[in-house]
């Protein structure tokens, strides 16, 4: 786990940052959604919206963590011509690990918006 | 004392609508007012009776309500409230701006490089071009706010939305460069399959800057529409206390 983190480079730590707020997010959204009378009576969504906002933030991340660990990467494979295709194959294969861990973060935290977005307004209709 | 504090207040009073954009939307009813009461005195008519005119007009039905928050609050206006709903607590905000610090701390120094300016494709220009209008229109706003301390309502959201497109647009002209790259790279490996390598590595340093820049960019315009809004609407809030006061 550690070796794959650290294979993603210092972009792999923020996402691991973003996933621990992801995961608090929609905790604090569980918790409030219990406590519906006083969400409803604050009108407040209990910052759903916040958990895709930072899902999608991890997906840029995830791209622009890519980006910058290929180029870097390039710039080594100039200096030396004689890389074998295999060991550039690897490389990229490796520089994809943050652009899936930020696509995935943003998809778990797409379906736990959607999922706790349908119970508030579920909610707020039972309320009306 | 506003001396139309009592009208306002008695619309603030039927306005089922959550802040921001009912703190928006009261000034800017309350700027119609002005208006109003502006355009009847240039008819020749007497301070009171323009007074009354302006209370008889807006003193209005539920229809009539919803139809000046519809007025204000076009869909457009709805999503991008939802947005800048969002990193609303200081942990959120610090938060945002560290990953921001960070984001810079790696892609900085790679774009700090001439060369890497030198290789990128022709793309990155229109890319610099929009990360310096954004970054004019961001002190442009900065000086506006906290140097000028110009707060007339009407000039306070001018120039924000600008923001949010110059974020998209530069998403936009990258990624459009990044396909456009790899579809020369392709048609030039169709035509000599044994340079496959070396059409991958050559679009993928022509494009990978552009991409770069272009994500940066984006993300600081969003950060800074974010921060903007957020000031704009905590000085919204507060003229419309006073207003109602």
């Amino acid at each position: 786990m550690l070796t794959f983190i650290n294979s993603g480079g210092p972009v792999m730590w923020l996402l691991i940052v973003l996933f621990i707020v992801i995961v608090t997010l929609i905790v604090r959204a569980v918790m409030q959604l219990r406590d519906s009378e006083t969400l409803l009576a604050r009108s407040q969504t209990g910052g759903i919206h916040a958990i895709l906002f930072w899902g999608v933030f991890a997906g840029i991340l995830g791209v622009y963590g890519q980006l910058a660990g290929i180029y870097r990467a390039l710039m080594f494979i100039i200096r030396a011509p004689d890389i074998s295709p295999p060991v550039i194959a690897e490389g990229m294969a490796i520089s994809f690990r943050t652009t899936l861990f930020g696509l995935l973060l943003l998809m778990g935290a797409g379906l736990a918006w959607f999922i706790l977005f349908s119970r508030y307004r579920a909610l707020t209709r039972e309320s009306a | 004392m506003n001396r139309f504090a009592h009208v306002l207040r008695r619309i603030d009073a039927r306005l089922d609508l959550p802040q921001p954009a009912r703190g928006r939307i009261m000034l800017e009813i309350a700027a119609d007012v002005e208006d109003l009461f502006a355009v009847y005195r240039e008819r020749g008519l007497g301070e009171e009776e323009a007074l009354g005119r302006v209370e008889e007009k807006f003193t209005v039905s539920e229809e009539a309500i919803a139809e000046l928050v519809a007025i204000h609050q076009p869909a457009y206006r709805r999503f991008t409230d939802s947005l800048s709903a969002q990193a609303r607590t200081r942990f959120e905000r610090v938060l945002l701006a560290l990953l921001l610090l960070s984001m810079l701390g790696v892609g900085g120094p790679l774009l700090a490089r001439a060369e890497m300016i030198r290789q990128a494709s022709d793309f990155i220009w229109p890319v610099v071009g929009i990360g310096a209008a954004t970054g004019l229109l961001v002190l442009m706003k900065l000086y506006q706010l906290f140097v000028k301390k110009d707060h007339r309502t009407r000039r306070l959201r001018s120039g924000l939305s600008l923001l949010l497109l110059g974020a998209g647009g530069s998403l936009l002209v990258a990624g459009f460069g990044f396909a456009v790259g790899l579809h020369q790279a392709l048609q030039k490996i169709v035509l000599d399959t044994e340079g496959l390598w070396l059409y991958v590595v050559r679009w993928l340093l022509t494009s990978a800057p552009v991409m770069l820049l272009g994500l940066l960019t984006a993300m600081a315009a969003a950060l800074f529409w974010l921060m903007l809004t957020h000031t704009v609407e905590r000085i919204e809030q507060m003229e419309v206390e006073s207003l109602l006061s």
